[in-house]
This record gives structure tokens, C-alpha cells and sequence, in this order.
């Protein structure tokens, strides 16, 4: 129990500071933790990718791709990880 | 002793439910106070920004992630040179390179007025082809300010403002499109990403790689060069890409118009 934590802890952190070096690092972290946990994380690993760059304005001019990218993958894997985990 | 294991997917499903309900929540509170939380975000950001990218230059730049061959040219120089010259060289390079993009910018400032900034983000963290300059209202930049290559061509545009940071967003990034022209044919500039870009030019205009582009609308300034001119799409048309002749990955400053 403590190392599953432990992995996810990391891999949520990878995908944090990939947000830094490059979005690639991110979107690894981010696959891995929706297949394997119910990752909240995931989110807001999204919800960063938006805020930090992607300049505000109207929404349909300036759509926020990552957060609903997010959203749909953590929500998309749900049915797979109830069968299998 | 319990041997059936627990069953807290209903809990872990309201946990999910909850988190994705706060993120659109506060997606919405910042839509509605036109960008507050991202711009402190941002801000909040900027030192882990400094250090994140100071550490992986340090670490690429260590050869960590150099292939087989390149470290075993690398175990070869060492041999014949002294560790303390090598160390002497690099930092000798990286302050030349420094220099030398500073001195061109330099120069951009006697054509027009504007500021000298550092770039602070890596541009491969974004996927909107935006980066940050360590520069902001304090500094007199406002949105809209033209953001320039030490070489003259005009990289991207000021996005938004916070104090001391600002988001630029790249003339080539995915889905811009600028009104530009070739050899003074006007043209539509669609921006591919990763400083390519992409625009369709009738047949009987004579465009060659290597002409420059320039963008009437920004006062004239080059946005970029022809790097391929494919003719052998049928129609009328010839598909034209335009590439900007700056290593960004490699770029440190930018000047940018105030």
C-alpha cells in the first residue's frame, strides 16, 4: 500500500515538474497514473498546463484543451480500472 | 482477520467526482475575474520556473543524456584534456553565447524603443506555443509589445502581464495565422508550431527558399524565412513553409518593443 502511494506520489511529481522542462514529461506521468489509480492528481496536472500557458480570454478563442483533456482520460479509464484493478 | 479486501471504489469514485467538480469550479471563478488565478499562478511560479530549468541545463549539459557514441568522444577528449581547462571552455562558451546574443540585441534597440528580457520557461513546456520572459508591467511591457530575436525576426507577441513575468505567445504557434508577405505577394501565414508555418502561394508568383517574410502589420519586421516551396500539389497553388531561422531552444534573451 505504502509503495502504490509512494509510486503515485512520484510519478505525480514527475509530471509536476515536467510542466517546467517539457509538456512530454507530463503527459507520460499523466497516462501512467489514469491507467493504473483513480488520479485525481491528473487534474490538476491539466488544470497547470492551462493556467500556466495559456492566456486568458474568451473561451472558445482560448480553449482549455489540457483540463478537458484531464478530465476525459481520468473519466474515460474508469470503467477499465473498475474491471481490472 | 478480514481476508476480503475492502471496497472503497464507491469512495475513490466520489473523490474523483469532487476533484474534477473543484477544477471546473475554479476554471470558471477565473474566467469570471478575466484571468486572477492564473496570472498568480504564473507569478507563483517563476522561481520553481528559474530553478527547474537551471537544474536540466545543468543536468543535459553534464552529458547524462548523451547516446553511446557521443560519450565515448567525450571519455576521449576528457583524456586528453584537464578537467579544469574543459570546465574553463564550457563556461567560456556558454558567457560568449550569452554575449554575443546580448550585443545583437543591443543593436535592436537603436531602431526602436523596448527592453532586454531573459527567457525563463523551456519552449517545449508549452503545448500552445507560449513561453515566459522574465519581464513584465514593472518593466513597461504591455500586451500586444512585439517580442524580438537577437537576429531581428519577431518570435511572437506579448500575451499577458503580470509584474515581473510576462506570456508570449509565438507568431508560428499552432493555429495563429498572420497576415504576411513574400517577395511582396501577399500571403496568409498559418503557424504549424515548433517556429514552422505554413502558407499556399499561386503558381505564377516566383517564391525560392531562403526569401524572407515579412509581416505588414508589424510594421515590417521579418517573421521568418522560406524553407520549402512544394509546387507538386496539384491546382493552383504551391504549398510554401516558412520556418524561423533562431534555434528558440537556445535562445536566452529577447528584446522586446515597448
Amino acid at each position: 500500500m505504502l509503495r502504490n502511494n509512494s509510486f503515485r506520489i512520484a510519478l505525480f511529481l514527475i509530471g509536476f515538474f515536467g510542466l517546467f522542462i517539457s509538456i512530454w514529461i507530463t503527459l507520460i506521468a499523466s497516462t501512467i497514473l489514469v491507467v493504473r489509480y483513480p488520479a485525481w492528481e491528473v487534474l490538476i496536472l491539466g488544470l497547470l498546463v492551462d493556467f500556466l500557458w495559456l492566456p486568458s480570454g474568451s473561451f472558445l478563442m482560448n480553449l482549455p484543451l489540457a483540463t478537458c483533456a484531464a478530465i476525459i482520460v481520468v473519466w474515460a479509464f474508469e470503467p477499465l480500472r473498475n474491471e481490472f484493478l | 482477520m478480514n481476508l476480503y479486501r475492502p471496497n472503497n471504489k464507491p469512495v475513490l469514485r466520489r473523490r474523483l467526482m469532487v476533484a474534477t467538480a473543484l477544477v471546473v469550479v475554479i476554471f470558471i471563478v477565473d474566467l469570471a475575474l478575466g484571468g486572477i488565478v492564473r496570472r498568480e499562478v504564473r507569478t507563483l511560479s517563476v522561481p520553481m520556473m528559474r530553478m527547474t530549468s537551471g537544474v536540466w541545463t545543468a543536468i543535459t549539459g553534464s552529458g547524462f543524456f548523451s547516446s553511446r557514441a557521443a560519450l565515448e568522444k567525450t571519455i576521449a577528449i576528457q583524456r586528453e584534456e584537464i578537467a579544469r581547462l574543459q570546465e574553463q571552455a564550457s563556461t567560456y562558451n556558454l558567457i560568449k553565447q550569452e554575449n554575443d546574443q546580448l550585443r545583437a540585441l543591443v543593436a535592436l534597440t537603436s531602431s526602436s524603443p523596448g527592453i532586454t528580457a531573459p527567457i525563463i520557461s523551456s519552449f517545449t513546456s508549452s503545448p500552445y506555443g507560449t513561453f515566459i520572459i522574465g519581464a513584465g508591467s514593472a518593466d513597461g511591457i504591455r500586451a500586444g509589445s512585439l517580442v524580438i530575436s537577437p537576429g531581428g525576426f519577431v518570435v511572437g507577441r506579448v500575451s499577458e502581464v503580470s509584474e515581473h513575468a510576462s506570456l508570449v505567445t509565438q507568431l508560428f504557434a499552432p493555429g495563429a495565422s498572420i497576415d504576411a508577405l513574400i517577395d511582396n505577394a501577399p500571403v496568409v501565414v498559418e503557424g504549424s508550431g515548433g517556429q514552422n508555418a505554413k502558407t499556399r502561394i499561386a503558381h505564377g508568383i516566383t517564391v525560392r527558399e531562403g526569401d524572407p517574410v515579412s509581416a505588414p502589420s508589424l510594421r515590417g519586421r521579418e517573421i521568418g524565412i522560406v524553407a520549402k516551396v512544394d509546387s507538386t500539389a496539384g491546382g493552383a497553388y504551391s504549398n510554401v513553409y516558412i520556418g524561423l531561422p533562431v534555434n528558440l531552444a537556445g535562445l536566452q534573451f529577447v528584446y522586446v518593443e515597448k
